[in-house]
């Protein structure tokens, strides 16, 4: 196994020369994502970014390697907005139930074989999040999933801040009972409304911090209330994960007491707060919207999951993109959104659901999510309609490099 | 030489004045010495055929020609014949079985703890070492720590250990076993955050209290940073800390160094690999090598009594013989900044050396003795020189 | 005259010589695959039914006159059975050494493949006499195994890094397992290629394997006393058993025999009553359905013991029953549906002619004295000689009951006979003191102890008891410590010292690369090193009792040789090529 990395990096180095040669992919049905579908379209890519596209007309500079993509579709690298990756021990740290200020990219590993599925799926760029244990888990960031070193992998440091509502981040804690006490899970919130004053207070001496500030320096740097200042201030967006209906509406709640805008993730029950959705003009990142159980290891969080919920969102208007999320029945992320079109949703708004919306939310639609001239090289090949459940992606590339045969 | 006295006069002094008590009672360190063999290696890139040195208060004084003749002819003379001197084996950080007293159980953070304090130089452990050829080594606190503490240069003595440098490296962990589920930090997340808010806060100026000055002075350059990785996703973390705060980390385990190789080159970070054993494939066997082409200083840790085969199946895969000898000897003296002190025969550095009957990486040759500071600690005298299979193996060729 | 007959076969096709072998089971003693191809490469498969063949016939076939001699030149050439010749030549034609010597001294075959190392040494294929390379985890963790189980049935290439025996220099390998079992099975010997292995033939059950010790851990005195005992008990009751087997060979012998009679009476009288031929169709039937589809390849076991099977001893097993009934050919006994069927023919024939039709069939059913079971061949004997004088049918003897099958005590008997050599593993001085007890109260004519890292303190009793040694595991170092009173990097040194023949075995197959090294450590405890390289060369061959075909650079061995850098126990030495039976199985790029 240790042989690998080091072909795969020789591998990287004998295509390197290769990508700075323009390639064009003809014939092909594209989906650009935003943007209409361009049938017999041409994609010229060099360099690692896209450098045309557009019709058969398109023209081909000199010297390109033409691959003719007749009856097969070409995407943009997919986005999944909600992502599991590596071990979940690392990625939940119990020393502290509030951890804003911890950032999961330190523990990000590029060899994990979820990232090698991810790329098998045709998923180009991911949004990786701390564990749920932790009611303020820290830093997520947006990563392409090829790479070597984590940090080359970066499209978006700091891309989120994790907070959790529900049973998970109480669920192991456990009250003090008499003495020998020698374990750090018996000082945590150990319920539902443990956990949101642990938010509370966090977001409450946060505000402090900052009223203060405007005042006498403070005595300590506090990384933590650095990080829940920046949310406070909008300058970071907050993700929280919520499930059932209390969660949801809880999550809405804190948001709107301490004034600052959030992201829902993993939404099951979001078909019974669909007003408060609209009311409060919230994203939503549906987790796994094909699940037939409740995500989370707490389990029981919320009622069955609804596999008209997409629709409805849709239906009224709410944003939201499609994820795979922490539901370990989530199946790959262009499934999903096929599942989401047998419900009903529009074939371009589901396949939008996994390239571009997210890429906006996320702001890394500079660089990808959609196949536009100066973007990103990150595209799929399909066998066919990505959204045929027959599809397969045929190759992969991240930055120009098909990344389907590297490990 | 100057090192070692403020040392010696300092805390460690209950064992020093007993090992000087040693000293003085003992009729070879009262003398000189001259040690003679057929071939000795003083360095890697100094070696004397038919080659002699003087051993004057347990060190190496003069090597070669350099010895004066009036000196020569008033020492003793120890001849080993046709067998072959090479350097002491330094063993890297190590806790020698001794993690419950390395190990500060109750804080996750402890750059102030001393190594030192655990020394028990009575410790049976020590007293095999020189069998395997190990005549000093970094005690290191245990890697169960986020930050464990300064490591210290101890040597395994003729009847109870020696301190030879009190206050050697900082030792850090992001290992696995340093993720302690019962304390945070629990995961590699929380680790890595520990390490950077105590690195921030020691470059920020001047608060914080005793813990955050260690890393201050480390920072400074008084000190190698040493830091516990196996795993590529560890390794990775421990270079990023080094990027960012500037220094040159000693990398312990590094499993999957060759992932991250490119990075350890460019950082200039040195590694310390586990002992290589005859079971892994020939990727990891291969790996020693590896470094050794890409410029990086390795040497060999973990047991001791795995030291002379982790480099004799590194050279069976191609390392270098002089490579291989150097990443016993030299190379981790001068990881920790004690090759004045040990890791080589030249003059100044202590007379620790052993004898074998042929090149060391070769297991036809026997080991034949151990010398720390001058005084044989294990094997045959000489003057009666034993290499009593040599006939035999010059038969073999 | 062999050769002469092969070469006109060989240049036919494949098939052909399939047919050929089908039609003729005496050429069967010819392989007729390597002479098919000629170039070193998948000549020997471990599918290859032929592996079976003797040695002493593979050397004498046609394969030889195909492939160009090889000569090996050298720097050094170490026979190891003999002093190391400087500038030395070692001629292979076929797969047999012809000729080692000093270069210039031996004649080099003109149309010869000479391979040339000024400054290489050659040395005999190493002999690895324990590895459990091929074998998988189920086999090697497997504490269900006995005496009947053999490895060799269980045997493949597994397809990764530990296969590559070959490349290590290893080209013949005693393969065994260190399972939990008390009674672990029987060896095999196989020659590893390049891309596999091959059987030894004949070698597939080279040696049975008891264990006498808990291994590494502690133990009690008094555990390891029962241990000893249990393994002794093993040997209780094998007389008797002996005995079951003999009485019904005895008794299938006296059934052959008296079916024979029973059989020529009916045709006698057929032949009497229908002289003009019907009798000659009936007889032609089973003859005509012919070829000798009946007695397969010889079953595994000893051919001096019955067997529970009308089959008989098959090919090999001649001097048996048929050979009792001078009248029989070959033909009328092959198979016993075709007999089932000529005797429907006569019995159907029979009712006609007979002026009483019914007793022919009826008496034994009738009779209860002659149902008994027990005695079937007393109860026939007697009215049969009766019926003789009557001119009587003779009763149709029924087939004796066979005592139940029991492998491993039939694996026990053939220890005791010396068929089967009895391997020990036994670690502390106790346990083998054990297991040399039980060699001497059993009179065990082939006993080998493994590991014996306790010689030590009973060195000398080992030699008197002439018990040879496998040593695994004695690189100190590398591996866990696990006995604190026993260095194991010392014992080879004593064992030499104690004059205890003894072999260094890799034991595992990820340290087959190593086998060297092993070597080159005990020398570094004070072997001398020509001892040690016997000891991973011509002392294991003794050992497996195949020191007559390789072990040493001899002429009239295989063509098994290592050819290296630098010495063999040299750290850096590299191999540079590895010939097993003059075929090149590896070579350095």
């Amino acid at each position: 196994m240790l042989r690998f990395p080091l072909l795969g990096i020789t591998l990287v180095c004998a295509l390197l020369p290769a990508q700075d040669k323009a390639t064009a992919y003809k014939n092909a049905r594209l989906l650009p994502g935003g943007q209409p579908p361009i049938e017999n379209g041409v994609l010229v890519v060099g360099g690692g970014k896209v450098l045309a596209i557009g019709g058969a007309d398109t023209a081909i500079p000199a010297g390109a390697a033409v691959v003719d993509c007749a009856g097969k579709t070409i995407t943009p690298g997919l986005v999944d907005a909600s992502f599991r990756a590596s071990n979940s021990a690392d990625m939940n740290e119990n020393g502290d139930e509030v951890t804003p200020h911890l950032r999961v990219l330190d523990t990000l590993d590029p060899d994990h074989r979820s990232f090698a599925r991810a790329r098998a799926a045709g998923v180009t760029a991911v949004h990786v999040m701390p564990g749920s244990r932790n009611v303020i888990g820290g830093l997520g960031c947006v990563v392409k999933t090829f790479g070597t070193d984590p940090r080359a992998m970066v499209l978006k440091e700091d891309a989120s801040l994790r907070i959790t509502m529900g049973s998970e981040p109480s669920q192991e804690n456990r009250p003090i009972r008499g003495g020998g006490v020698d374990s750090i899970y018996y000082r945590r919130p150990t319920t539902r409304m443990g956990v949101v004053w642990e938010v509370r207070r966090a977001f409450f001496d946060a505000k402090a911090a900052m009223e203060q500030t405007a005042g006498a320096p403070p005595a300590a740097p506090n990384p933590g209330i650095e990080v829940l200042t920046r949310v406070l201030k909008g300058q970071l967006t907050a993700v929280t994960t919520a499930r059932s209906e209390q969660d949801l509406r809880t999550a809405l709640r804190i948001a709107a007491e301490f004034g600052y805008r959030t992201i829902l993730e993993e939404a099951q029950d979001a078909h019974v707060v669909i007003d408060e959705l609209v009311a409060a003009k919230t994203t939503v990142m549906l987790g796994a919207p094909s699940a037939t159980v409740v995500a989370g290891s707490a389990g029981g969080d919320g009622a069955d999951p609804r596999s008209a919920t997409v629709r409805l969102l849709a239906d009224r208007g709410i944003p939201f993109v499609i994820t795979t999320g922490s539901n370990l029945q989530s199946l790959d992320l262009v499934r999903e959104a096929m599942f989401a079109v047998r419900n009903g949703l529009s074939a371009t708004r589901a396949l939008d659901a996994i390239t571009i919306e997210p890429a906006r939310l996320l702001g890394i639609d500079q660089r990808t999510g959609s196949l536009a001239v100066g973007k990103d090289a990150d595209f799929v090949v399909w066998s066919t309609d990505p959204l045929d459940p027959a599809s397969v992606a045929e190759s992969v590339h991240i930055d120009g490099l098909s990344v389907l045969a590297l490990r | 030489m100057e090192r070692l006295l403020p040392v010696r006069a300092g805390r460690a002094a209950p064992f020093v004045s007993f090992a000087a008590c040693l000293c003085l009672l003992s009729p070879s360190r009262a003398q000189d010495i001259v040690v003679t063999a057929k071939k000795v290696v003083l360095a890697t890139d100094a070696v004397l055929a038919d080659g002699a040195f003087l051993i004057r208060q347990g060190k190496v004084a003069f090597a070669g020609t350099d010895i004066p003749t009036e000196a020569r002819k008033k020492a003793t003379v120890i001849d080993y014949g046709d067998a072959v001197i090479v350097p002491g084996f330094v063993l890297p950080p190590t806790t020698l079985g001794r993690d419950r007293d390395l190990a500060e159980a109750s804080l996750p953070f402890t750059p102030d703890l001393r190594a030192i304090e655990a020394f028990d130089p009575w410790q049976e452990e020590l007293a095999k070492l020189p069998a395997f050829g190990v005549t000093s080594l970094l005690l290191s606190p245990s890697p169960r720590n986020i930050a464990g503490g300064i490591g210290a240069l101890v040597k395994p003595g003729q009847d109870n250990g020696v301190v030879a440098t009190a206050e050697v490296h900082l030792a850090l962990s992001l290992t696995q076993v340093a993720r302690n589920p019962e304390r945070p930090p629990t995961s590699l997340m929380g680790a890595v955050d520990m390490l950077r808010s105590a690195f921030t806060m020691a470059k920020a100026g001047t608060g914080g209290g005793p813990d955050v000055a260690v890393l201050r002075s480390a920072l400074g350059g008084s000190r190698r940073i040493v830091i516990h990785a196996d795993l590529h996703v560890e390794l990775a973390a421990a270079l990023d800390l080094a990027r960012e705060f500037g220094f040159e980390p000693v990398l312990v385990g590094a499993r999957e160094a060759e992932k991250v190789l490119p990075r350890i080159v460019a950082q200039k970070a040195a590694l310390v690999l586990e002992p290589l054993r005859p079971e892994q494939r020939q990727a990891q066997l291969r790996l020693p090598t590896l470094l050794a082409e890409a410029g990086v200083p390795f040497c060999f840790g973990g047991r001791a009594d795995q030291l002379r085969t982790s480099a004799v199946l590194a050279v069976r895969a191609g390392l270098d013989r002089k490579a291989a000898l150097q990443a016993l000897t030299r190379t981790p003296a001068q990881l920790f900044d004690q090759h004045t002190v040990v890791g080589s025969l030249r003059a100044g550095c202590g007379a620790d050396f052993l004898v074998f009957t042929g090149d060391p990486l070769d297991l036809t040759s026997a080991h034949v003795a151990t010398f720390i500071d001058g005084v044989r600690v294990f094997g045959e005298a000489g003057n009666a020189p034993k290499p009593h299979n040599a006939a035999a193996a010059a038969g073999a060729r | 005259m062999r050769t002469q007959r092969s070469l006109s076969v060989f240049p036919v096709s494949g098939l052909l010589a399939a047919c050929c072998l089908a039609l003729l089971p005496a050429l069967t003693a010819q392989d007729p695959t390597p002479a098919q191809n000629p170039t070193p490469t998948p000549a020997a498969q471990p599918q290859n039914p032929e592996g079976a063949t003797p040695p002493a016939a593979e050397g004498r076939r046609g394969g030889r006159a195909r492939r160009a001699p090889v000569v090996i030149e050298a720097g050094t050439v170490h026979p190891v059975a003999g002093a190391p010749i400087e500038n030395g030549v070692v001629v292979i034609r076929g797969d047999r050494i012809v000729a080692v010597g000093k270069k210039g001294e031996v004649e080099v075959p003109p149309n010869a493949t000479v391979h040339s190392f000024p400054n290489g040494h050659v040395y005999p294929g190493l002999v690895d006499a324990a590895t459990d390379a091929f074998t998988d985890d189920s086999l090697r963790n497997d504490g269900s195994n006995d005496g009947g189980s053999r490895f060799a049935d269980d045997l493949r290439v597994q397809g990764n890094r530990n296969d590559a025996l070959a490349a290590a220099g290893i080209t013949t390998a005693y393969v065994t397992v260190r399972s939990p079992a008390l009674v672990r099975g029987k060896g095999a010997i196989v020659r590893p290629t390049r891309d596999g292995f091959e059987a030894w033939s004949g070698k597939d059950a080279a040696a049975l394997h008891l264990r006498i010790t808990n291994g590494v851990g502690p133990s009690h005195a008094l555990q390891r006393q029962q241990q000893v005992a249990q393994v002794d008990a093993l040997f209780e009751g094998l007389e008797d058993f002996r005995k079951q087997l003999n009485d019904h060979e005895e008794a299938v012998k006296k059934y052959d025999k008296e079916f024979a009679d029973y059989l020529a009476w009916h045709q006698k009288k057929k032949d009497g009553d229908k002289p003009a031929g019907g009798g000659g169709g009936g007889a032609a039937a089973p003859a005509g359905a012919g070829g000798p589809t009946g007695p397969g390849p010889a079953r595994e076991g000893r051919p001096t013991r019955g067997r529970p099977g009308p089959g008989g001893e098959g090919g090999g097993g001649g001097g048996e029953p048929p050979k009792n009934d001078p009248q029989k050919t070959p033909q009328e006994q092959v198979s016993p549906e075709q007999l089932e069927q000529a005797l429907a023919t006569l019995l159907a024939a029979l009712p006609q002619d007979p002026p009483k039709p019914a007793p022919a069939p009826a008496p034994g059913p009738q009779d209860p004295a002659k149902q008994d079971p027990q005695k079937p061949a007393e109860g026939a004997a007697g009215p049969a000689a009766a019926a003789e004088k009557k001119d009587e049918a003779p009763k149709r003897p029924t087939y004796p009951k066979a005592p139940p099958r029991d492998l491993q005590r039939e694996a026990l008997l053939a220890v005791i006979d010396g068929e089967l050599p009895l391997r020990i593993e036994a670690h502390r001085a106790d346990e083998v003191r054990g297991a040399l007890k039980i060699g001497r109260d059993r009179q065990i004519p082939v006993l080998v102890l493994e590991q014996a890292f306790g010689a030590d303190a009973c060195a000398a009793e080992i030699a008197t008891a002439g018990v040879s040694v496998v040593l695994t595991d004695t690189m100190a170092g590398p591996f866990e410590p696990p006995y604190e009173a026993m260095n194991p990097a010392k014992v080879p040194a004593k064992l030499h010292a104690a004059g205890v023949p003894f072999a260094l075995a890799s034991g595992r197959a990820h340290l087959a690369a190593l086998l060297p090294l092993l070597a080159a450590t005990a020398v570094g405890n004070g072997l001398p090193a020509d001892a040690a390289l016997r000891a991973i060369t011509l002392t294991p061959a003794e050992i497996l009792g195949i020191a007559q075909d390789t072990g040493s650079l001899q002429t009239g061995k295989f063509g098994d040789l290592v050819v290296t850098d630098r010495p063999l126990f040299a750290t850096d030495s590299r191999i540079l090529m590895v010939l097993a039976k003059g075929r090149t199985e590896f070579e350095a790029k």
